[in-house]
């Protein structure tokens, strides 16, 4: 589809030009000629409707060209971007699979339990019936783990849909949640319940949200175990934008840091790539909106990015 | 599959302390259909505040809970003196934690997904290594007591025979003729159930008590 409409303009932007050159020198009496005679008047309009065609063409052409080389950034820019989501990815892969487990080790016991049940006389029925919508439930719940994590997985250009942002929040916690458990630290969230849908993508949001997420995850390692929180919220901003903000109570960030954050290859991680933060911008500004960060002093720091209304 | 709890297990709980609501009611159901009585908990604290803590049984505890972790509720559980021995679950993955678990005395440990033979069998041990300690228990509580109804010259007595002192040596060191010492030696041995110099040892190991240091001296000078 692509490579046809590629093709095909230039060879029309010839065909054009071809027709175009017989009638060149007859162009700069142009105006004599309008003047001249009915034959004549015919000749200037049907060249100057070439020449009109020929500048249309060549500037569809241009156009064409200009788009082309758009969609080569923006295909390079998903393309980082899912390589920084495979890295993300690494980072809670711990998480994931508690995830995962959890439920498959649910089903495992429940499984048993209704064998065992089952030679018992008489069987209780009801409860192996529990039993089996409980299994049914926690194969729903690892399924849609997994769904999510093939989602994050694959690469994909930008393709806009409706996006509630709550659900992206929910998403993220629920693939993130072992992972902070595991690292004592209490999350919380503020979601309003009356958010309005946006235009957005839904696998490069929920990237922006865990990337905000891990960060601040990483920036209380050195925090007491009691003083580890975790925000997330999601309001209207104003009439035209939502806000998702990931507030930590962690190491905060100095006031001379603030600007380079978003910088690519600024990190001050042992292993950090210095990436998260620059895709998180990049694909907040192809969604229309801004990324930001506050420092709270030595008592963490929030990350805010908006995303405007669905118009 | 079914590994049919005997009596020995009666009268002993097996607590299941885990957040996830999945995994608790499913641990709690193949415990109970196995003949055990299980019970399930929501957090640490909730365990903690239950007089679950000290009454007979074991615990099967995840190690990565919200709040208070797995590893903090096995520590404030190793201060009391009668607290159920703790198997930790733990997810493959957290090898450190397992180290971990294992050094604040964790009994055992099961990985996700947690396979029902393993658990039974992981379960029963516990049980059983629960029901000897509160046997021990037991017996030092009883011991005490009985040493604890010896007039004091029956202690000096007893300290003295388990150092090895004879009568006549005893007799000498507690200003008396040796008569009353054998009639306090009697008493001694009735009162804490003793049929022999090796029972009193024993005694005196499991209570912790020292042999009587100045006649040991006495004897070797
Ligand atoms: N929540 C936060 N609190 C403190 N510092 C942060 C936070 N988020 C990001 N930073 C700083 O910004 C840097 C860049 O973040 P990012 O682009 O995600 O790359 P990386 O996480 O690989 O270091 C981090 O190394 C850290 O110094
Ligand atoms: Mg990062």
């Amino acid at each position: 589809m692509h490579h046809r409409e590629a093709f095909s303009a230039p060879t029309a932007a010839l065909f054009v030009a071809i027709a175009v050159v017989p009638t060149a020198h007859a162009h700069a009496s142009l105006v004599d000629r309008f003047l001249s005679s009915d034959g004549a008047l015919l000749t200037g309009i049907v060249g100057l409707l070439i020449v009109q065609t020929a500048l249309i063409v060549v500037l569809m052409v241009q156009n064409h060209r200009q788009r082309q080389a758009q969609d080569d950034t923006k295909r390079q820019q998903s393309e980082v971007a899912h390589a920084a989501r495979l890295v993300l990815v690494g980072e809670i892969t711990a998480s994931i699979a508690h995830e995962v487990n959890q439920p498959l080790s649910a089903i495992l016991s429940n499984a048993d339990a209704a064998e065992i049940l089952l030679s018992a006389t008489p069987p209780p029925l009801d409860e192996i019936r529990q039993i089996l919508d409980d299994i049914r439930r926690d194969d729903l719940r690892a399924h849609e783990i997994v769904r999510n994590l093939r989602k994050l997985l694959t690469k994909r250009e930008v393709q806009m849909e409706s996006v509630d942002l709550n659900e992206i929040a929910r998403t993220a916690l629920l693939l993130i949640k072992a992972d902070a458990a595991r690292r004592g630290i209490a999350v919380t969230t503020k979601l309003d319940g009356d958010l309005p849908h946006v235009q957005g993508d839904p696998v490069h949001l929920q990237q922006v949200l865990l990337n905000l997420i891990v960060n601040a995850m990483d920036s209380m390692s050195e925090v007491p175990a009691d003083d580890r929180r975790l925000e997330i919220a999601t309001r209207r901003r104003d009439t035209r934008s939502i806000e998702v903000s990931v507030i930590d109570s962690g190491a905060g960030v100095k006031a001379s840091e603030l600007s380079r954050l978003f910088d690519s290859f600024y990190t001050t991680k042992p292993q950090g790539m210095g990436l998260g933060l620059s895709i998180a911008r990049a694909i907040v500004q192809t969604h229309g909106g801004n990324i930001w960060a506050q420092s709270n002093g030595a008592r963490g720091a929030a990350f805010t990015f908006t995303i405007p209304m669905a118009a | 599959m079914t590994m049919a709890m005997t009596t020995m297990e009666r009268g002993f709980k097996v607590h299941v302390v885990d957040d996830d609501d999945s995994f608790r009611t499913g641990l709690t159901r193949v415990l109970n259909a196995s003949g055990l009585h299980a019970i399930g908990y929501r957090c640490a604290g909730e365990f903690l505040l239950s007089d679950a803590a000290s009454s007979p049984g074991c615990v099967v505890l995840d190690v990565s809970m919200p709040g208070p972790s797995g590893i903090e509720l096995m520590d404030a559980l190793s201060l009391r003196e009668s607290a159920p021995p703790v198997i930790f679950v733990t997810g493959c993955t957290d090898v450190q934690t397992s180290v971990h678990a294992m050094k604040s005395g964790a009994v055992d440990f099961l990985t996700k997904p947690v396979r029902t033979d393993t658990l039974l069998d992981r379960v029963k041990r516990a049980i059983d290594l629960d029901r000897e300690r509160r046997n021990a228990r037991q017996e030092v509580r009883e011991l005490r007591e009985r040493y604890e109804s010896l007039t004091s010259r029956e202690q000096s007595v007893f300290l003295g025979v388990i150092a090895g002192a004879l009568n006549k040596q005893l007799a000498v060191e507690l200003d008396t003729c040796e008569r009353t010492i054998k009639t306090h030696r009697a008493r001694m041995m009735t009162k804490l159930r003793a049929a022999s110099l090796a029972d009193l040892v024993r005694i005196a190991r499991v209570l912790g008590i020292a042999p009587a240091e100045t006649l040991i001296a006495d004897e070797v000078a």
